[in-house]
């Protein structure tokens, strides 16, 4: 490769993953603030809108993504890679930057949750159609042998993107207090997303359509209709098919599981204080990051399935004893209080709304004999209880270091399934229905099965209370992961080969 | 090889009935119950999703049966 060509692939993978980058941050955001969200749009007691928030959190954004694969695939394999994954992010930016500017649903009533329902739609699109787009992209840039390396790059987006959202988020929450970002502040990483997609477009509308479309289209060998190609005929559907349960199903319920079910477990779960929790992510996503592009670069050189498969073998293998030590870290019940140190510390200051008022904020502390604490903080205002108990255990230096280590094993199991995918499935299909047959497996794989995954594990969870044991079993969500985990390996390794550097 | 194929091509056919009809009596069961209190809503998205997903994995069961990955 010459030096002019290594230059432009850099070029090409940053504009790529830049926007991509972006887009997950935008999908991000949303999922961090919901909480906040739900009580800025949506009425607490109306249960019609209730129905449309859990729909909102728990559906929307995931289950259209496979839709926006194919809505934006097609568009990419007749019209080109270039433009759709432009429009995907503008659509995604816009969108995210709307949803900084709806009113309140005290200020405009149902109007507010439905337009936040339909910005989240579009995000879900757009996400659908972008990440088909890069990965297509920079492969048919990239030369056969370093492929999987090259790709690698696009995948630690998704990662970088939530730890992006998170340092936004924890910075802007820090430098404005609590109230004021409960306030008004949360609009601000929403808000911040328009400055990060028009650098984004301004980098990419200076980009060249990909080079293997390019000349496909020039020679009049695109596909007229690329989604009746791609399902209608036996020969690609069965790949379709392939890639989905013997991949992209198995890569998604990993992925979820290591980024966010690990998340949501340490913080409900087991009650980890949440700034903590996102100190625990940012210090594994930061330490695990590097390996996505290790083993994009290893797939290179032995191939891509073994690395995938090895992913999910070691997460159906290792999860229950991974989990069960996260959660025997925060279990109270195997620590002894240290009744010495018990503390009550109580402040008050005039109110920020309204100075006229006095909010007194209480602090209890039970500290137990490995250090670790557990804070409960409750405010009075004018003498009444005033909105909710927040009470969370903070982890000993010990405690939080080891909790890191727990959710960078994890990490390491994402970045082995995550790191050579894109290659994998750019490799299984012809480039005139490239963008359309990956991207509807990889959001099926990874909208579906991975993004339902917190909300089913939840499910096998509160399915596991029973009489004689109220409280449940709390590994009893990471039975749905590994059995689809389990059974995509079965079939990743009857039935994959471990092709690499595919012309 | 391609005997294990078919004979999990039979498995997959098998494993996704089994997991609609999981699906769509523990749907009826619970909705029917009124518990827990969002049944109406999980179980009508979780069976608008994955009941095609495993009609699709049905059919790859049975293209493994008819030998087309071989």
């Amino acid at each position: 490769m010459t030096k002019e060509k290594q230059t432009g692939i850099w070029t090409v993978i940053t504009s790529s993953s830049v926007g991509t980058l972006i887009e997950w941050y935008d999908f991000y955001i949303f999922g961090s603030l919901a909480t906040i969200l739900s009580v800025k749009f949506f009425p607490q007691d109306n249960p019609t809108i209730a129905f449309l928030n859990t729909l909102l959190t728990f559906a929307a954004g995931f289950i259209v993504r496979p839709f926006g694969a194919l809505v934006f695939g097609r568009l990419g394999d007749i019209v080109g890679r270039k433009y759709t994954f432009l429009v995907t992010l503008i659509l995604m930016g816009g969108s995210t930057f709307l949803i900084g500017l709806i009113p309140s649903y005290e200020t405009i009533g149902y109007a507010a949750p439905l337009l936040v329902l339909l910005m989240r739609l579009i995000q879900g699109l757009a996400l659908g159609g972008e990440y088909g787009g890069a990965a297509t992209y920079v492969a048919e840039h990239s030369p056969s042998n370093k492929r999987g390396f090259y790709t690698s790059w696009i995948q630690t987006t998704a990662t970088l993107g939530l730890f992006v959202s998170l340092v936004v988020i924890l910075v802007t929450r820090t430098t404005m207090g609590e109230e004021l970002f409960r306030d008004w502040g949360w609009r601000v990483p929403f808000l911040l997303s328009s400055i990060l997609v028009g650098v984004s477009i301004f980098i990419r509308l200076r980009m060249h359509e990909s080079p293997i479309f390019a000349k496909l289209k020039k020679e009049g060998k695109t596909s007229s209709n690329p989604l009746k190609e791609s399902f209608g005929k036996k020969e690609n559907l069965k790949m379709v098919l392939l890639a989905l349960f013997g991949a992209a199903m198995g890569q998604g319920v990993i992925w979820y599981t290591g980024q966010f079910y690990a998340m949501s477990f340490i913080q409900k779960t087991c009650n980890i204080d949440h700034v903590q929790v996102n100190y625990i992510i940012v210090f594994a996503l930061l330490m695990g990051t590097p390996f996505f592009v290790f083993f994009g670069w290893l797939s290179d050189k032995i191939g891509r399935k073994w690395i995938m498969l090895t992913g999910m073998l070691l997460g159906v293998l290792f999860y229950r004893p991974i989990y069960t030590a996260m959660f025997n870290l925060a279990d109270l019940e195997k620590k002894t209080e240290v009744t010495g140190l018990y503390n009550i510390e109580r402040e008050t200051s005039a109110w920020e709304t309204d100075p006229a008022k006095q909010i007194a904020t209480i602090t209890i502390a039970r500290t137990y004999s490995d250090s670790t604490v557990v804070k409960e903080v409750r405010r009075e205002l004018d003498g009444k209880p005033f909105g909710d108990t927040v009470k969370g255990t903070i982890l000993s230096n010990s405690g939080f270091w080891m909790m890191v280590l727990l959710i960078f094993i994890q990490v390491i199991f994402v970045t082995m399934v995550y790191g050579p995918i894109a290659a994998f499935l750019v490799e299984l299909f012809p480039t005139r229905i490239r963008y359309t047959s990956m991207s509807l497996p990889y959001h099926i794989g990874n909208g579906i099965f991975g993004g339902l995954t917190p909300a089913i594990a939840t499910r096998f969870f509160e399915d596991s209370k029973t009489v004689a044991n109220p409280s449940g079993d709390p590994l009893a969500g990471l039975t749905y992961v590994i059995i689809v985990a389990a059974v995509c390996f079965v079939i990743g390794a009857v039935y994959l080969k471990n092709s690499y550097n595919n012309e | 090889m391609s005997a294990i194929r078919k004979v999990l091509g039979v498995v997959w056919i098998l494993f996704s009935i089994l997991t609609a009809y999981y699906i769509v009596s523990t749907a009826i069961r619970e909705i029917s119950a009124g518990t827990p209190a969002d049944a109406a809503i999980f179980w009508p998205i979780i069976i608008l999703i994955f009941l095609p997903i495993l009609l699709g994995f049905a059919l790859f069961g049975y293209y493994s049966l008819k030998e087309e990955y071989n």
